[in-house]
């Protein structure tokens, strides 16, 4: 299957009420041929970004450019978007290669077209085996799949998807992870993806943009996103699992209620800080060096990358779980001070 | 009873009392067709008694195709789109099943009568709806409209919208998404819907007698018959209508509109 021509997509000062949900003077560039992640929880308003880009949602104010074309006006089917909703939304009347070939039939394109674009999209997507089948006799993963094909089967210029992976299984979650950036790197299209799983985010994005209350707080490549959450919120909601109010603040420290933890450069208007569990380390040896405070493990949980353990040190802090430590021992904890954040 | 062993004493009661309503339905139905089946052959040799099923075969069919072309559409877009007055135009759909029938044939009587703005309009073109067939069908419509409506949007009620939306990402307009995602995801309750209505119209009396006594439909021919002849005369017309009326609940429950557990 040819690459695909890249398109750009651009979100300008986007309004949007629906319901509860809301999009509040959202902008947006993708850049063609990326692939974009979308974070946000429950209610952020994901979707309704998602099928406002599609044309199922006329936006109270502002405008949507693909390729510098202002497409703000055009119905969802002039705008060649391809649309993975959350549940797939297959067609249940038709087997899967009607589903697929369904697109091309509206666009009125010649049978023997229809064939090869459906050949080859089925050979991409490994579905082959699937052709004849009803949506109701597959999988969660093999409709998700099914649904790709029919997405890009029609070569669109941007593809959305809405939470993909949900009620998917964890083996097959990986499966259609890889199956994404595969596609991706094959076929080069533009990729807006939105979800509540910041490791799907990790491993497909390019670029990262966080939405909360129907709000763009922090956009930039993920990586960056990850490594410098612009606030405590995003920062929290990436897995910081020690975010603190800061009480004051000095020339090389910050205090956390009656704890002082050194920083090299203390903003002076933080209002909280945060470090990740793996950046603490926990050791019944003494440590040496600043931000080290004796405390008792009071907790312990989980298994493998998820193990952790709670720390009383006079601040409460979570660390991951080494393999010989448990509730009730002494140890001690250091926090590396370029490992603290502020906000 | 063997299959009360077990039951909640709840479960037991409830059947029992059941009982009782699902008798009290039957008893009368099944009397009338053991006594009616003698007389239903002979019946069915009487010229009056053919014509007045005739006519309300003919117009229950024509009612229920002009509620199916107008009332899915009318369906589909309560249940998809927003629009003021919506929730006014909702209710409105269930009057004709709020008020008396004779009211209602009453009200179509009103506005359809010659004398009337819009039955004159009618008359100047030639049709007129008093002791007409078209009135019969009028009749019909009016009374049995808000079954197919209320099925019809059960059913696009049922089908996700995402559904729709992608079939519109997909380069299907909203006439086309509607042809082919939406109209045969929501085909059995359409269809359930037009059974209804034709069983509602068919079985119409209060509004037809009083806008088209003429020409005779079934029911107001076992009126007639009733009031003129007696109850021995009528019991066999009743008994042709009831084989009708089976007719239509077998065709209901093959389409799949019966009970179903949980």
């Amino acid at each position: 299957m040819e690459v695909l021509k890249l398109s750009s997509l651009e979100i300008k000062c986007l309004n949007r009420r629906w319901g509860r949900f809301r999009i509040t003077d959202l902008s947006l560039t993708v850049k063609a041929g990326e692939y974009m992640m979308l974070l946000g929880p429950t209610g952020s308003g994901k979707t309704l970004l998602l099928e406002t880009i599609a044309g199922f949602h006329k936006p109270e104010t502002g405008a949507i450019h693909i390729d510098n074309t202002d497409v703000t006006s055009w119905q969802p089917e002039r705008r060649n978007i391809g649309y993975v909703p959350q549940n797939q939304s297959l067609f249940p009347n038709m087997t899967v290669q009607k589903n697929i070939e369904f697109g091309l039939k509206m666009h009125k394109i010649g049978d023997t077209e229809i064939s090869k674009r459906v050949h080859e999209i089925l050979n991409l997507i490994d579905i082959k085996n699937l052709s004849n089948r009803s949506p109701q006799s597959l999988s969660g993963g093999e409709r998700q799949k099914v649904a790709l094909a029919r997405a890009l089967v029609l070569r669109p210029k941007i593809l959305l998807l809405d939470e993909p992976m949900s009620n998917i299984d964890t083996p097959t979650r990986s499966e259609l992870m890889k199956n994404l950036g595969t596609i991706h790197k094959k076929l080069g299209v533009t990729i807006i993806h939105v979800t509540h799983n910041h490791e799907e985010a990790g491993y497909l994005g390019e670029k990262t943009g966080i939405l909360f209350d129907g709000k763009i707080r922090q956009v930039g490549a993920t990586e960056e996103v990850y490594e410098r959450p612009a606030s405590h919120e995003i920062a929290r909601f990436l897995g910081f699992d020690n975010i603190y109010k800061v009480t004051r603040t000095s020339n090389e420290s910050i205090k956390i209620g009656e704890k002082s933890l050194i920083h090299p450069a203390v903003n002076m208007k933080a209002e909280a800080c945060g470090w990740r569990r793996e950046n603490v380390k926990v050791s019944r040896e003494n440590l040496t060096g600043f931000n080290v405070f004796k405390g008792v493990i009071n907790d312990c949980r989980g298994v493998g990358a998820t193990a952790q353990v709670t720390v009383d040190a006079g601040l409460t802090v979570i660390a991951s779980k080494h393999d010989d430590i448990k509730v009730g021992d002494e140890v001690y904890i250091q926090i590396p001070a370029d490992k603290i954040f502020l906000w | 009873m063997a299959w009360l062993r077990g039951k909640s004493p709840f479960i037991i009661l409830s059947a029992l009392t059941g009982s009782i309503l699902v008798l009290f339905l039957l008893g009368p139905i099944l009397s009338t067709l053991v006594n009616s089946t003698p007389g239903i052959p002979g019946a069915l040799g009487d010229k009056r008694i053919t014509d007045a099923i005739t006519v309300s075969i003919t117009c229950a069919s024509v009612a229920t195709l002009l509620i199916l072309v107008t009332g899915v559409p009318l369906a589909y877009v309560l249940i998809r789109y927003e629009f003021k007055g919506r929730g006014l135009v909702d209710s409105i759909l269930d009057l004709p099943i709020l008020i008396p029938h004779n009211a209602a044939g009453i009200a179509i009587l009103f506005f359809f009568s010659s004398r009337s703005l819009v039955g004159g309009a009618f008359n100047w073109i030639g049709l007129s709806f008093v002791d007409t067939s078209l009135g019969v069908v009028v009749a019909m419509a009016f009374v049995s409209a808000p079954f197919m409506v209320r099925n019809a949007q059960e059913a696009f009620r049922a089908i996700d919208p995402r559904m729709e939306r992608v079939a519109r990402s997909l380069g299907a307009g909203p006439m086309e998404t509607f042809t082919y995602v939406s109209l045969p995801l929501s085909l059995r309750g359409i269809l359930t819907g037009t059974v209804l209505t034709w069983a509602r119209a068919v079985s119409e009396f209060g509004a037809v007698v009083v806008l088209a006594y003429y020409p005779k439909t079934a029911p107001v021919l076992l009126f007639d018959v009733l009031i003129g002849e007696g109850l021995q005369k009528a019991i066999p017309i009743t008994g042709i209508l009831l084989v009708i009326g089976a007719f239509m609940f077998t065709a209901f429950r093959v389409i799949g509109g019966g009970p179903k557990t949980e």
